[in-house]
């Protein structure tokens, strides 16, 4: 009895990985729990191991090719294999426990989104699709997820699917336009974008495709300063602390919108964008409403160290309801950055500017941050991003509030 | 073509046909030799056909059972129930002895024998004179159902249902004998058990039978211009069930509603509802729905009568809460 195994899906936004090494052969038998290829996607490593006993048919796909969540990979023989495969899932995947994904799923299962502590729908994050639908993904080896349901509800109907299909065929016999350098081809360099480059292109454009809103704001930082020096802390991490107990107050903007549907969470898991040399990665810190500013510091430190080592797992990368990031450190006054989906806002933090301003007939010199809050407009009105961007300021500006 | 006469004269056609070929063929009913029926569908064959055309006591118990006695004997009886809702009357004869005859007796009989049943609404008959009950029938094994819904498929199904070696319930709509549409002369036969593509559609499949179906002609109409195409399927015969047709249908669709004049509980809806479910789940785009009458008897009021049944415009509001 043959059986498939499929690209894993290890993240809700995760739609393609790479298998950088098979570390078993055709005609191997594999045991259960041997590892059996290394898997690159968005910026971490994953090694799949056997969820059963098997015999390895034909591998249908060779290292370094990026393939879709839920297509084939391998053609493999065991008994209970699917079975295995199905159950196992869930555990062997590096993700958060409430994070039920199929990770090792046989066919093309209708991936799950995070349950997480969704407010807005008991429904566990079931994806909302046709009998027909699934019978044509089943058979055309294509994974619901991330489709965009066209039926009532956005229940995601057989031609959703079809179209999807024709979609990756297309994709799939289009000439690849030969790029022609433009200059003598001695003083260019080509640089083939990484497995993380492609992941940041395909996020990123994706994520604009989505209408977004922009809200300046600033604050008058002197709290903020005076706490950063007593607590011995950064601004950064008061800002994204703000950030969280400002989230509590306007759970409207701490959500996901996936699937047409919008996940509001009761837990704040805090995304903050650590730049570095070859790219940029959003480290998440999940439930971070528990933690208070030391703790909170020192998770970030942990957290940045390990992105920058490149020794983090995906569960520190995924799942987060809400993004902050700082390019205030670069000397920028403002700036607009783009949505982290499934996400529905971001805020874009500036460098301390000093204003001299009039207070009481004296001239002081008053330093303020600029903020920026981005949007996507598809879920979060102008109001609302500014109810929460007034309730921020107010916080980073008499840090008492938030007590 | 282009001979339009009435429902209720195309099965006086049928009758006038098929009374001249067999002559073991005749009728039995209340008030349908001297006054020719209630709704003139008799109109005089007992003057044309002397001696087979009676006029009985009112007692359809009786018109049911000299009726299965007959046929068993060699006769192929027509027999009339007057309404519909009478049946109840004589639900022993249809049955417990019409039904089952074939059956507990191994086959050694035929049993051919057409029991004529206006049903439906008109103009203020009353709960007991206006219900369609077919549902009830569609439920006993050994019965054969029809429910024709235009004057053409009246002729060719009566003459079917003549000619048919079993006993056959022909519901005939009240308010469909007055309607008039193209009927080919002569020998016109329509199978029963075959269902009628009313019209081809892409979108949706809206499966009706009877009166209603012209309720649902008209919401095709409406859907149509908002740019929904719907099928039209008329099932003609509710047992048999042209399940092929329906299934073709909805596999090519993806949707499917049901629309009769009947109560939507424990309607024909429920049970082609739940075949498509069983046996075509994976064609479905969105849950089968049914549209039918509520859970009431059929008021006398006018106003409260008119109300009941469903429109082209609820039907259209349906359909387009499937997209």
């Amino acid at each position: 009895m043959g059986s498939k195994i499929v690209m894993p899906k290890l993240g809700l936004t995760m739609d393609y990985g790479t298998i950088t090494e098979w570390l078993v052969k055709e005609g191997d038998s594999v045991k259960k729990d041997d590892e059996v290829f290394n898997l690159e996607t968005e910026k971490v490593v994953f090694t799949y191991q056997a969820p059963a006993d098997f015999e390895l048919i034909q591998i249908l796909v060779q290292p370094g090719v990026e393939v879709p969540v839920g297509e084939a990979v391998a053609l493999v023989e065991g008994e209970g294999f699917e079975e295995a495969a199905a159950e196992s899932s869930a555990a062997e995947a590096p993700l958060e426990d409430d994070q039920k994904t199929d990770a090792a799923a046989v066919e093309a299962a209708p991936a799950p989104v995070p349950a997480n502590t969704v407010a807005t729908q008991s429904a566990g994050g079931r994806i909302k699709s046709s009998p027909r639908a699934r019978k044509i993904a089943q058979v055309e080896g294509v994974s619901l997820d991330g489709i965009v349901g066209s039926g009532p509800g956005g229940r995601i109907i057989g031609d959703d699917v079809l179209a999807v299909v024709a979609a990756n065929e297309q994709v799939a016999v289009a000439p690849q336009p030969a790029a022609t350098p433009v200059v003598a081809a001695e003083s260019v360099t080509e640089i083939i974008p990484s497995q993380m480059r492609q992941t940041i292109q395909r996020r990123l454009t994706e994520a604009w495709k989505s209408p977004h809103i922009y809200l300046q704001a600033k604050f008058d930082a002197t709290q903020v300063l005076d706490l950063k020096n007593r607590f011995s802390v950064s601004i950064n991490t008061l800002v994204v602390y703000a950030t969280i107990r400002a989230l509590i107050k306007h759970p409207n903007i701490n959500i996901n919108f996936t699937n047409n549907t919008i996940y509001q969470y009761a837990n704040v898991n805090i995304g903050v964008a650590v730049g570095m040399d070859n790219g940029l990665v959003v480290g998440v810190v999940k439930d971070s409403q528990a933690m208070d500013v030391r703790a909170l510091h020192e998770r970030l430190g942990d957290l940045f160290g390990r992105i920058k080592a490149g020794t983090h797992e995906i569960d520190d990368i995924t799942g987060g309801t809400f993004t902050v990031t700082n390019l205030g450190m670069y000397g920028i006054d403002q700036f607009t950055a783009i949505t982290n989906p499934p996400e529905g806002g971001i805020l874009s933090v500036g460098q301390i500017n000093e204003v001299l301003e009039k207070r009481d007939d004296e001239i002081v010199a008053v330093p303020y941050i600029n903020l920026v809050g981005g949007f996507d407009h598809n879920v979060i009105d102008g109001v609302q991003g500014a109810q929460f961007l007034q309730t921020l300021t107010g916080f980073l500006e008499d840090p008492l509030m938030m007590l | 073509m282009g001979r339009r006469i009435t429902f209720s004269d195309a099965t006086l056609e049928a009758m006038n046909e098929e009374m001249e070929r067999d002559d073991t063929i005749y009728l039995l009913g209340e008030d349908i030799a001297m006054q020719g029926g209630i709704f003139g569908q008799f109109k005089n064959l007992s003057s044309k056909f002397p001696g087979r055309v009676l006029d009985t006591p009112i007692s359809e118990t009786a018109i049911v059972g000299v009726g299965v006695g007959s046929s068993i004997a060699g006769m192929r009886p027509v027999i009339d129930m007057h309404f519909a809702d009478f049946l109840t009357v004589a639900m022993d004869e249809v049955v417990n002895q019409m039904a089952k005859i074939r059956y507990m007796f191994g086959g050694q009989t035929d049993l051919p024998l057409v029991v004529r049943a206006p049903d439906g609404i008109i103009h203020s008959a009353g709960a007991q004179h206006s219900q369609s009950l077919e549902a009830w029938f569609m439920h006993v094994p050994g019965l054969k159902v029809v429910v024709p819904s235009n004057a053409a498929d009246a002729k060719g199904m009566l003459k079917a249902a003549i000619r048919d070696q079993d006993p056959v319930m022909f519901f005939e709509h009240k308010a469909l004998f007055k309607q008039k549409g193209e009927v080919p002369e002569g020998e016109h036969i329509v199978p029963i058990g075959k269902a009628n593509i009313v019209k081809e559609g892409s979108d949706v499949t809206l499966i009706s039978y009877s009166n209603i179906m012209n309720t649902v002609i008209e919401a095709e109409k409406l859907l149509a211009e908002e740019g929904i195409s719907a099928e039209i399927l008329d099932l003609r015969s509710i047992s048999p069930l042209d399940k092929e047709t329906i299934y073709n249908s909805v596999a090519k669709t993806h949707r499917a509603v049901i629309v009769h004049e009947a109560i939507r509980v424990g309607g024909v809806g429920a049970e082609v509802s739940a075949l498509i479910n069983e046996d075509i789940f994976d064609e479905l785009d969105s849950p089968v729905l049914r549209l039918g009458a509520p859970f009431t008897p059929v008021p006398f009021t006018p106003a409260l009568e008119k109300y009941l049944l469903p429109g082209p415009k609820d039907i259209v509001k349906k359909v387009k809460g499937l997209f």
